[in-house]
């Protein structure tokens, strides 16, 4: 606190929160801005309308889906809009310590039950690649590309050779037509959570899974989900920085609260530390390879994609240049206005 | 009149007293409390720390100690304060009273403004193709979700004028035409809604008044058509109309929510939904209390209404 380029001057519960220059900023003639304003604004349509309007400089990252993006563009053909990563990623939570998901066979189930490419033209109208673990290239560093996911759960060139193949496993797990497995799937209750979940139900009652939909507000969902309050969950999990390092110990390893879905694998834990220790990039490239596939195959966490956002600003906005995740260019320390 | 407005704040004040009992059990039967959601968040629960925070809050103690704790404070005019904020609630809740306030009262004026001519044009010229007209427009504002049309609104502002109303609350004192602006249009998506109801009521109530005797009198006796239906049709045809402005704009007060959210108003609704969902008691326990007191207002006035416009009323207890 204190020693950021901008300190706060009024918040507005619900409405604003609007920051100006911090004079005594340790590096000598930045920020460059004058002062911020981040609004509040809950409905989808009226911040895209406000970004539209010019009511808005910026659109917050991780808000502009690629239609959303096009619709923009042709409404105000001159505002800038830049691909990039999220690294945010749609999956699949289920709770291990309780039946059914204690069973692999289930888990299997379901993340061969679900199409990842079909989701992604459906769902993300094709802003969001197919991926495991970490994000493939050329968003990410270190995720597997799409031609190593080739026999993976969920992977397969024919989705109905994969739905077969979870009906199967259904099967060898007990269930049946006549047995249909009853589910309550969770999910946040937000937009983007719940259009998400609408098409993995739809999926997995194609193998015998007939799952209902629970939304769970955002104030309840992160402690729901660590204490492991639920069966199975239609999931985001965003990753700071591109790097095996933060995304496994927070997300797989064995007693991390984030760890949603109890997943506890020592061997797994043990090529997590190796990987983290290993000097020779291309070694260290190859292991993290190899926990992707282990953690899909174990259906730890199916993946289904990775989600890119379509950045938009206004062509007066200069130097806000996204990276490789929504959560890090947010100091605002180089970027100004030509207006 | 002063017996028949006597019984009913009494009426009006025992209400208050049910609603709150009724406000107060229903927030504590919900699952979970705020020091629930604050710890497994934190991904841990100490139970000590979790007892420490629950003394601090008061909630520990028994519930008829809590209850009768926060009549005291609504008596004495401290509302408490807000768990989530850690401040006082009257200070969280005040600016978001007018803005819920003014939106409610100019949606329902633009309903009544719309949806008492119409009805009355519409009951006049019954069967007409006016009054087929009339009738249609008030289906399509039945038909409407408020929220949907306040979407269109917006969409059609920004595509044919490349503008929205202001992303946060204007006050009047700030400028008072972009205020106006910024209250005008999610009144008018909220009071064609209402107009619609208040116009099919007018239709038939006074539908029903124009076939007693006392109007076919009027009318033998060469009195104008201006006079028989507004000076004696439409006073008599009122008082279900008065009774569901009433009740549209009690709802109002609570039924925003959407409205609010699409037009960005930092309204009572929105930010109640917010409390609710943090298990905010001192909030929702005053902001619900605040929405029972204007309902109860609000019926408490058209009850007065009633007895203005209706002499039985009046003398009948």
């Amino acid at each position: 606190m204190g020693t950021g380029p901008f300190k706060v001057k009024e918040w507005r519960k619900g409405e604003y929160v609007e920051y100006v220059k911090n004079p005594d900023y340790f590096v000598k003639g930045r920020p460059y801005l004058d002062g911020l304003k981040y609004f509040v604004i809950l409905e989808r349509g009226t911040r895209q309308a406000a970004i539209q309007a010019g009511k808005l400089d910026v659109s917050f990252p991780g808000e502009t889906s690629k239609t959303a993006a096009e619709q923009l563009k042709k409404a105000v053909p001159q505002l800038v809009i830049t691909p990039f990563s999220q690294n945010v990623a749609d999956n699949i939570i289920m709770n291990m310590k309780k039946p059914p998901f204690d069973n692999v066979k289930v888990r299997l189930a379901v993340s061969h039950a679900i199409d990842r490419r079909a989701l992604i033209q459906a769902v993300q109208q094709g802003g969001a690649v197919v991926g495991a673990g970490l994000a493939p290239k050329p968003w990410g560093f270190w995720g597997l590309a799409e031609k190593d996911l080739v026999g993976l759960p969920g992977y397969g060139a024919k989705p109905a050779d994969e739905k077969a193949l979870a009906r199967k496993l259904m099967g060898e797990a007990g269930y049946s037509r006549a047995k249909p497995l009853k589910v309550e799937i969770v999910t946040r209750a937000i937009a983007v959570y719940v259009d998400m979940a609408s098409f993995v139900i739809n999926e997995l009652k194609q193998v015998g899974i007939e799952a209902t939909l629970k939304q769970i507000e955002t104030a309840q969902w992160h402690a729901m989900a660590t204490r492991g309050d639920y069966q199975i969950g239609a999931n985001l999990t965003g990753v700071g920085p591109d790097d095996p390092d933060a995304n496994y110990y927070e997300n797989y390893a064995c007693g991390s609260p984030r760890n949603y879905s109890q997943y506890c694998n020592e061997e797994v834990m043990k090529m997590f530390d190796a990987q983290s220790q290993e000097l020779d990039p291309k070694k260290r490239l190859a292991l993290n390879f190899a926990i992707q596939k282990r953690l899909e195959a174990d259906a730890a966490r199916p993946i289904l994609d990775w989600k890119l956002d379509y950045f938009t600003v206004w062509p007066h906005v200069k130097n806000l240049i996204p990276h490789q995740s929504i959560y890090n260019f947010g100091r605002m320390q180089e970027v100004w206005s030509d207006r | 009149m002063k017996t028949y407005v006597a019984q009913r704040l009494v009426i009006a004040l025992l209400t208050l007293l049910g609603m709150s009992m009724v406000i107060f059990a229903l927030l504590r039967l919900a699952p979970g409390d705020i020091v629930d959601i604050l710890f497994s968040t934190a991904g841990y629960v100490s139970p000590s720390e979790k007892q420490a925070i629950m003394k601090e809050l008061g909630i520990d103690r028994p519930y008829w100690v809590q209850y009768l704790d926060w009549m005291r404070q609504m008596l004495t005019g401290d509302l408490g304060k807000s768990y989530r904020y850690d401040q006082p609630a009257w200070q969280i809740i005040r600016p978001l009273v007018p803005v819920t306030l003014e939106l409610a009262a100019l949606s329902t004026l633009f309903a009544v403004l719309i949806g008492v001519p119409t009805g009355v044009i519409s009951a006049v010229r019954q069967d007409t193709t006016l009054d087929y007209v009339l009738r249609l427009f008030s289906l399509a504002g039945l038909s409407m979700p408020a929220f949907w049309l306040a979407m269109v609104i917006i969409l059609g502002l920004v595509t044919w004028f490349a503008w929205i109303p202001p992303l946060s609350y204007v006050s009047p004192f700030q400028d008072l035409k972009l205020h106006a602006v910024q209250f005008l249009l999610p009144a008018l998506a909220v009071g064609y809604r209402s107009s619609a109801l208040i116009m099919r009521i007018t239709r038939s109530s006074l539908l029903e008044v124009m076939r007693e005797d006392y109007i076919r009198t009027a009318w033998a006796k060469g009195q104008s058509g201006r006079v028989v239906i507004w000076r004696h049709a439409l006073k008599n045809a009122l008082l279900p109309v008065v009774t569901v402005i009433g009740i549209e704009f009690a709802f109002l007060i609570g039924g925003l929510v959407v409205t609010e959210t699409v037009f960005n108003l930092p309204g009572v609704a929105r930010f109640l939904v917010q409390a609710i969902l943090w298990r905010d008691y001192p909030i929702v326990q005053n902001l619900v209390m605040f929405i029972a007191v204007v309902v109860i207002l609000s019926n408490l006035l058209v009850d007065m209404l009633y007895g203005v416009l209706d002499p039985r009323v009046r003398y009948g207890g």
